[in-house]
């Protein structure tokens, strides 16, 4: 099983065919370039994932991060960071990959109402399809919490590792 | 004066609620059905029990005629009849009692058989308190005019609105400091209030005596003040400018040609206006989802102006459905400015076979109200939608 790990979360991916660390300085080298955490490649799709885990019990200013959230400078990072790595990947001879956009945000006190409110926000940011476009440059793309994130996919799926074991 | 509880016992779809209020902001979350909009109508009835018409008597069995007909004429229950309003299937008495910061209080009884209401020991209004308001959910300004006109037919209004309309339409017509030639001074502690109303919606209603309200675009603007000597403009506890409203053309609409959610806006404007709402002095404001047919984004600014009365000693009720306000309430208050909201969350209660109540100050504690759940209906539904079949 491929287990990858974002400083506190550890995520399992029992299915993929490889998990790339994308966000990897050594590997871009001084680019730039805005990219997601991780993709996880599978037979049919491509997933990239972004972890944003301001509930990290060692986090040191959570109100850094509301403020991002509020000023819609975080919708703005998350769409740039889908489409500079859907470049990079498409360039790199991934072009017809079906790709799916998960962005795992740890933040307890957000409520539903707001995650959805964001959610439709990164998609016009993107944006996901356009009229002149043959097809959508992803078959998806959501905001999902911890608990929404292991309803969905279970409990082995992800866990904290500060906590031990599996929450 | 404050209200600081109430008690219902047997009435409607309670069967037995104890309730304390906040001295500040109220906020009465419930889904359809489950008796916000008769929980306010209560409040009104009891906070208005010492208020006679002008040629009734004085005597205890006045006073009870008085309120028994005045809960059926807020309540319109299909039997005009005091005891349609008792709660079905018991033979407990239905018991109304509110009390207030003096510790004075008010509270009546009827039972399933009674004509009318009656006080109950120590529960007789010895004076008219404070004045409430009570804003009901339709808006009202454009409907004064027909229900003030000379040729009106009492009985078809009192048919179709029940009593919160026709004490609304009532309050609205009296002069306000907005209106030619009034001699009414504004209030400085609500200045910024009533010139951000006006801002929300782009200009004023004010009454004319052949058009009912009239809207004029328009907006306050600061000017020196001409009759300021220089002496005094050096004082800086001195105002020296005054704000005069500048009309954007000579044109007025009928308000009804207006937007509805302006008009609510309106309405709230002109109680400010002519001292309806006098934080303090007047009594309890009371309004009946303030989010009807206002636009979303309107909503954040409603909700600062509630909050700048409350703290200028306005105790609010609302009743709402509406998460944005919900969540705007959570959002903009102000603990350092002494804010405080407390949440009444009615829920049907299948173990007391009826409603039951539930208060917290605490937002986050209220995961569990039928507006949260709609959110996370939705959120699944997406989710579901998004990641049909995908397993990582």
């Amino acid at each position: 099983m491929t287990k990858v790990q974002e400083f506190d979360l550890e995520l399992a991916f029992p299915g993929a065919k490889n998990v790339i660390h994308f966000d990897d300085n050594v590997y871009h080298g001084s680019s730039t370039v805005q990219r997601v955490d991780f993709i996880a490649e599978y037979e049919d799709r491509h997933i990239f994932i972004e972890i944003k885990d301001p509930d990290i019990p060692s986090a040191q200013n959570v109100g850094a991060f509301e403020a991002k959230m509020k000023s819609g400078k975080l919708v703005q990072s998350l769409s740039g960071k889908f489409r500079d790595t859907l470049f990079f990947r498409s360039i790199q001879g991934h072009a017809d990959a079906s790709v799916l956009y998960i962005v795992l945000i740890s933040m307890e006190k957000l409520e539903n109402a707001l995650l959805l409110a964001k959610q439709d926000e990164l998609r016009r940011s993107i944006p996901l399809r356009h009229a002149d476009w043959k097809r959508d440059c992803a078959a998806s793309c959501i905001i999902l919490n911890v608990a929404q994130w292991k309803k969905k996919f279970g409990d082995q799926s992800l866990r904290r590792i500060s906590e031990g074991a599996v929450a | 004066m404050m209200i600081t509880g109430f008690e219902i016992q047997n009435f409607t779809a309670f069967k037995e609620l104890e309730v304390a209020l906040s001295p500040r902001i109220n906020v009465i979350i419930g889904s359809n059905g489950t008796g916000k909009t008769h929980l306010l109508k209560v409040l009104y009835t009891l906070s208005n029990a010492g208020e006679l018409p002008p040629n009734a008597g004085h005597s205890n069995s006045d006073l009870e005629v008085c309120i028994s007909e005045r809960l059926l004429r807020l309540f319109l229950p299909a039997e005009n009849k005091i005891s349609a309003l008792h709660s079905g299937g018991s033979t407990a008495r239905t018991k109304l009692r509110m009390k207030n910061s003096d510790n004075s209080r008010v509270s009546v009884s009827f039972n399933y058989n009674s004509e009318f209401a009656r006080f109950e020991k120590d529960g007789r209004p010895t004076v008219s308190g404070p004045r409430p308001v009570f804003i009901p959910t339709k808006e009202v300004l454009s409907l004064v005019r027909g229900m003030r006109h000379p040729d009106y037919d009492r009985a078809t209004v009192e048919m179709i609105f029940d009593d919160t309309y026709i004490d609304l339409a009532e309050l609205l017509v009296h002069p306000g400091f907005e209106d030619e030639a009034s001699s009414i001074a504004e209030d400085p502690r609500l200045s910024s209030v009533v010139r951000g109303l006006v801002d929300l919606v782009g200009g004023r209603y004010r009454w004319t005596d052949v058009g009912g309200f009239c809207f004029e675009a328009g907006s306050y603007q600061e000017k020196a003040d001409p009759g300021r000597s220089k002496s005094k403009a050096g004082q800086i506890y001195q105002d020296s400018t005054v704000t005069h409203f500048v009309a954007k053309d000579d044109s007025s609409l009928a308000s009804s040609m207006t937007a509805e959610g302006f008009r609510k806006i309106g309405v709230l404007h002109r109680l400010l206006c002519n001292g309806s709402i006098n934080p303090g002095a007047t009594g309890v404001l009371l309004w009946d989802e303030p989010e009807a047919n206002l636009n979303p984004r309107l909503i954040k600014n409603l909700v600062q102006v509630l909050l700048e009365l409350s703290r200028n000693g306005q105790q609010i009720i609302l009743a709402t459905h509406d998460y944005v306000l919900l969540k705007w309430f959570d959002l903009l208050m102000d603990k350092g400015k002494e804010d405080h909201v407390r949440f009444h969350v009615l829920a049907q209660d299948p173990g007391v076979r009826g409603v039951s109540i539930h208060s917290t100050d605490d937002y986050s504690m209220l995961a569990n109200t039928g507006i949260a759940k709609t959110f996370s209906e939705l959120y699944d539904a997406e989710i579901e939608r998004s990641l049909d079949g995908v397993t990582l």
